[in-house]
């Protein structure tokens, strides 16, 4: 009885994390630090999501949820190997490849020049704060055109030939920024970068084209501009056991092909003290219910990316399974239908206003999340708090287009548009591939259109066919979605709204809006910055250029005896299980 | 006979040829691109042609073709786009866990289909017939992959255990491989009994009413040598075709089984190269296993001359 | 054996009385208790299917977002999926669908699995030779490049997924009606039929077709659940039949499987139905294999 009284004040302070006070002006209330399973946390207050989802429960104001206090004997314990069940990486070669799975074996191996903070650090899961890492500091010049990076000295690469744990220098970092460059599906990012110049063993200068804020970011995401040594020259790629020599608190020991990948403690990481696991095992797995059964038999400490699991999965293994932690928390993402606004009738801002009100996102949180999520995830998502405009402060006239729902309205819409008798549309999106919760989003989008007034037909596409079709903006009509997660506030607003950008799939070309998409790129103070960006927000509010979904939460689980195994958003679950130890049995 | 063997080993190079060119083709003619998909959508120009430049797909189809038949005959079956891996190593790597489990499959497919099928042939109607016709056809009628994932998934709920771990080579440890293979060959053999099972029944009961049965019959010879020595050796000419036409089915298709139960086999890897384009691999596994699909088809109509002396080759 | 000499006795009696077909059906009656089961069982499945209008309970796109994961209630007999649509309306407009294609699949298979196989049997030679090879040709191509490639031409669509499904199945099955049709080319009748003159479109149609149909029978009834199945397994791939329209395979694993933890009734209820359908022609089919045997027929 203690327990469910102890769950049920915990699922409600959850419950809060994200709910908005009134529909539909909602609030992304300031996201604390995951409600469940916090560093240092004993299973004991791991809450178990599923029982009974709080859906109708009166939200009084958020408040942030205490973070419990360590327990006395949780303290650090060096050794044991961290096993974990995910599917496979494509490649091994981090630049070659842009694959989170590629990604986040590099964020074992390999350091970047910056990073985002450690779980110590981290004050929320999307906190993209940025920490030196092999660079130790940096400054811009006074026209913002030049940045200049101070290399941390004496960090040692792997023990390996050819390299054999020399000294990093600043030509790896040419090397490796000129690699991106050339190599990687995100070297647009390197795009800004004139030049890169060596000042001295330890000090690199990258000219820029012009100020560019996003910069220092970009440099610090795991996913990008990872440092690899420059014999890397000689290699015939860096997709081999042999080739994997980094900096990172891991080396690759080996890698069987469709079965595990192992990694070993680096013990001359130039961080004393990380990491504490002597070992991680990668076990190949790609099916999500054997994934799943691996964990519910203890077989593996977690599973997929960063203990990620399935709403539909995680929410029953809650009832049941009290005994593995859960975290849940909201995590960077979005959803959208996106449209061709370059071309009749979505060039009718009264034909996208009425798709928007059609959408009763609150019915969607009740649908299938369970009655928890996040209703204005959009243009910026609800996670990304640092940016985020707070909608319910807005004029509600104008904020409804982004968040409310009002199919008479709509209606109405679409008759002023020249659609008195409806309007005929097709839906396309990727058959399968995103998982249950979407496609419950397709049927779902399909029936609120249609009760605007809408006649809607989907359009299941093959993922290859998607990918290289709708994905890339050539479409019809409109489509539905999920894009990629960025931490940067400058892949949500420049990336999606920029002409011709490849994630400008609704083709929206805005005279008013473009320069204010460069002016925040190029505004190096984070206040002006943030003026800028809210300012953008502030003028989408009712363009409709996409519709924006509702979300619901990220669920990730561990066995109990992994310690300290704290969600950061990106895609450096090395950095992650670098803090991670395990409990003696 | 020698001839008939050779006229067919003939056919089996334009046959060849003839299916990699389609192969060939079908693969750059289907919607969707193996350099967008690699982008996961960050199709700038310069990056999709500098990718394509790199993967050599800039070039004419004609010298691709050209170039990956020229390579084929240096022993090279080039190299996989995504994993860079060459895909002779790494199909000869995997080859080994889908015949094994096709090959136990087949076997216990074979033992309990035609159990029960001789059963209830010569038991027709009976109680016998009934039972087994019934578990066999139950077995056939359960999809085998909901069965796979019930097998995986139940006992780690219940019994916190479940029967998946890491492949361990046969070379390796013959008995940790034995245990980790012999779950999927079982589910998938059971599910596949039910095919032969119905063909070895019906032929059967086909056979047993041939002259020469009753002639055994008549002669007084015992029930269990008119059913091995000569109904069974002539009933299971549809048995050897089935098992003709599941061999690639095995093969090529136990991606399913082979991802529920973690098994690095060809056809997972098959099946995602499909899926993501990766073509030279699509059509290296294509080639192997096209020619051990003609060559089983020969050997399978071979034995269709041995099982029934009257059918000759000409 | 004997069991099977009795058979002919009944059959051969009944056979001066009454027309084929009943005679078929009363010895199903009499002799076949499993086949009529199954007969019986398809026979509603069928009949569900052309009056689902009336029969189901609600629209089988209609989502009622309090009943999501409903257990078994008056309201919902099956219980309700994860959009809180009815399971058991999902299903009976489900047997459309999958029945439909299975049928039509299972019977174009069986089609061209005689055009191939007997004529390639009967004159054997090059003729055979020739068929042959391009039997090999097809079962070397890997089966699912051919389902994209020719689905992603003519588009998704039930037709064209019937077609593919059937014509593609049959070419398999082809070789086992050309290993049993050899056996049977080489009987004395057939023979015996040559020497009167016979041309060889009647001997394949009159003597060496009908003695296949046993075998093609079993492969039809082993096809359905196969074809069923692939439907599904096109979904996977963005080809099957697109949502809200249910089919059983899609139900299953699609849906089913994905929310068996939360409702397990979901992953259960569209495999009893498919299991069932492909149980019930099974049984229904080997009955028939026996009933129809012209050497049982002739036998009396």
């Amino acid at each position: 009885m203690r327990r469910l009284v102890l769950l049920v004040s915990i699922l409600a302070l959850m419950a809060l994390a994200c709910r908005p006070a009134t529909a539909p002006t909602p609030t992304p209330a300031p996201t604390p630090r995951p409600a469940t399973s916090p560093p240092m946390a004993t299973p004991t207050p791991t809450p178990s999501v599923g029982v009974t989802p709080a859906p109708n429960l009166p939200a009084p104001t958020p408040t942030p949820t205490p973070i419990p206090t360590p327990a006395p004997t949780a303290r650090p314990r060096y050794g044991g190997t961290l096993r974990y069940a995910s599917p496979e990486p494509p490649s091994l070669d981090v630049h070659a490849q842009i694959s989170f799975l590629t990604q986040a074996h590099g964020s074992y191996v390999y350091n970047g020049l910056l990073r985002f903070p450690y779980p110590q650090e981290q004050k929320f899961p999307a906190d993209f704060t940025v920490f030196p890492d092999l660079a130790e500091r940096w400054e811009f010049s006074a026209d913002g055109k030049t940045l200049t990076l101070y290399l941390r000295k004496g960090v040692r690469w792997h023990n390996r030939p050819p390299v054999n744990a020399r000294v990093v220098n600043a030509e790896d970092v040419k090397f490796s920024l000129e690699r991106f460059a050339a190599k990687s599906g995100f070297r647009y990012r390197a795009e800004p970068i004139d030049a890169i110049e060596i000042v001295d063993p330890s000090t690199v200068r990258l000219r820029l084209k012009a100020p560019h804020a996003p910069i220092l970011h970009n440099l610090a995401d795991p996913s990008f501009m990872y440092i690899l040594p420059k014999e890397g020259a000689t290699f015939k790629d860096f997709n081999s056991v042999e080739a994997t020599i980094g900096t990172g608190p891991f080396t690759l020991e080996s890698y069987t092909r469709g079965v595990q990948l192992v990694y070993k403690k680096n013990p001359a990481f130039y961080l004393e003290g990380s990491p504490y696991l002597d070992q991680v095992v990668w076990e190949v797995v790609a099916d999500s219910a054997t994934r799943l059964a691996l964990l519910r038999a203890g077989r593996v400490d977690t599973i997929g990316y960063r203990g990620f699991i399935a709403e539909e999965e995680a929410r029953p293994l809650a009832k049941v399974r009290p005994d593995i932690p859960m975290t849940k928390y909201q995590r960077v993402e979005m959803g959208h239908i996106y449209m061709r606004t370059d071309k009749p009738p979505f060039s009718d801002i009264r034909v996208r206003q009425a798709l928007s009100l059609a959408i009763n996102r609150q019915a969607w949180i009740d649908t299938i999340h369970y009655g928890e999520g996040c209703i204005d995830n959009g243009p910026i998502p609800c996670a990304l708090q640092t940016w985020k405009l707070d909608i319910s402060k807005e004029e509600p006239a104008k904020a409804k287009y982004q968040v409310g729902y009002d199919p008479a309205e709509a209606r109405r819409l679409l008759a002023d548009a020249g659609f008195p008798q409806g309007l005929a549309v097709t839906l396309n999106y990727a058959a399968v591939v995103y998982g249950a919760v979407w496609d419950s989003r397709y049927q779902l989008a399909q029936q609120d259109l249609e009760k605007a007034g809408f006649k809607v037909t989907l359009a299941p596409q093959e993922y290859g066919l998607y990918i290289s079709t709708t994905y890339l903006g050539k479409y019809e009509q409109m489509a539905i979605g999920p894009v990629t997660p960025f931490g940067e506030v400058d892949d949500w607003l420049y990336g999606f709204y920029y002409p011709g950008q490849t994630n400008n799939r609704s083709h929206v070309d805005d005279p008013q809006l473009t320069p204010l998409l460069v002016a925040q790129r190029q505004a190096l103070d984070p206040a002006e910055r943030k003026r800028i960006v809210l300012e953008i927000q502030r003028y989408l509010l009712d363009k409709a250029y996409y519709v924006y979904l509702p979300i619901g939460s990220t669920f990730s689980v561990h066995l109990p005896r992994v310690r300290n195994f704290v969600q950061h958003d990106s895609y450096g679950m090395g950095k992650m299980v670098q803090w991670t130890w395990l409990e003696e049995k | 006979m020698r001839q008939y063997v050779l006229r067919r080993g003939l056919f089996v190079i334009p046959t060849l040829v003839m299916v990699t060119i389609v192969v060939f083709l079908m693969l750059r003619f289907l919607p969707g691109d193996v350099v967008h998909q690699m982008l996961e959508g960050y199709a700038y120009a310069p990056t999709v042609e500098a990718l394509r430049r790199e993967l050599g797909l800039d070039k004419p189809l004609l010298v691709q073709y050209a170039t990956w038949i020229r390579d084929i005959f240096r022993g090279d079956l080039g190299h996989s786009l995504w994993t860079k891996q060459p895909i002779v190593q790494e199909f000869a790597r995997r080859f080994p866990v889908t015949l094994e489990l096709a090959i136990l499959t087949i076997l216990v497919s074979v033992v309990v289909g035609v159990g029960i099928g001789v059963l209830s042939a010569i038991r027709q109607d009976s109680w016998a017939d009934y039972g087994g016709r019934v578990f066999a056809i139950a077995m056939l009628a359960i999809p085998y992959f909901w069965l796979a994932v019930l097998v995986v998934v139940l006992p780690s709920i219940y019994l916190r255990w479940t029967p998946v771990w890491t492949y361990v080579p046969f070379t390796e440890n013959p008995v940790e491989n034995l245990k980790i293979m012999s779950i999927p060959a079982l589910v998938f053999g059971l599910t596949r009994a039910g095919p032969v099972m119905r063909l070895m029944r019906s032929s059967m009961l086909e056979v047993m009413r041939q002259d020469y049965i009753r002639t055994a019959w008549a002669k007084g010879l015992s029930e269990q040598v008119v059913i091995t020595r000569h109904a069974l050796k002539n009933a299971l000419i549809p048995v050897v075709s089935i098992i003709g036409i599941q061999t690639p089915f095995l093969i090529g298709g136990s991606v399913i089984m082979e991802s529920i139960f973690r098994l690095p086999g060809v056809g997972q890897f098959f099946f995602e190269a499909l899926i993501r384009r990766d073509y030279p691999v699509v059509q290296g596994i294509n080639l192997i296993l096209a020619t051990f699909v003609i060559l089983l088809n020969l050997v399978v109509d071979l034995s269709y001359a041995y099982l029934d002396p009257r059918i000759r080759y000409r | 054996m004997r069991e099977a000499g009795e058979t002919v006795g009944i059959q051969g009696v009944w056979k001066r009385r009454l027309p084929w077909w009943v005679e078929v059906l009363v010895r199903l009656v009499r002799t076949k208790p499993l086949g009529l089961a199954g007969a019986v069982i398809l026979l509603l499945m069928v009949m569900a299917a052309i009056f689902a209008d009336l029969i189901a309970p609600y629209g089988y796109a209609q989502i009622i977002p309090a009943d999501r994961f409903a257990g078994y209630s008056k309201a919902h007999w099956l219980g309700a999926d994860q959009l809180g649509r009815d399971l058991f309306t999902r299903i009976v407009y489900g047997a459309r669908i999958s029945l439909s294609i299975g049928f039509a699949a299972v019977l174009i298979a069986s089609v061209v699995s005689l055009l191939i196989g007997v004529p390639s049997a009967y004159f054997g030679g090059r003729t055979d030779i020739f068929l042959q090879r391009l039997v090999d040709a097809w079962m070397a191509f890997p089966g699912l490049l051919i389902l994209l490639t020719v689905l992603s031409l003519t588009g998704p669509g039930l037709v064209q997924i019937t077609i593919v499904l059937g014509v593609s199945s049959g070419i398999a099955n082809s070789r086992v009606v050309r290993g049993v049709a050899l056996s049977i080319k080489e009987n004395q009748y057939i023979e015996a039929a040559r020497a009167l003159g016979a041309s060889p479109l009647r001997i394949m149609l009159a003597h060496m077709v009908p003695n296949t149909m046993a075998t093609v029978i079993v492969l039809a009834t082993i096809g359905l659940g196969t074809v069923i199945l692939t439907e599904a397994s096109l979904s996977f791939l963005g080809y099957g039949v697109p949502p809200p329209t249910p089919t059983w395979g899609g139900m299953l694993s699609l849906e089913g499987l994905r929310y068996m933890y939360d409702a397990p009734w979901m992953a259960i209820w569209p495999g009893v139905a498919l299991s069932l359908a492909v149980f019930a022609f099974n049984m229904f089919g080997d009955a028939l294999r026996d009933l129809l045997d012209p050497r049982l027929r002739g036998a009396g």
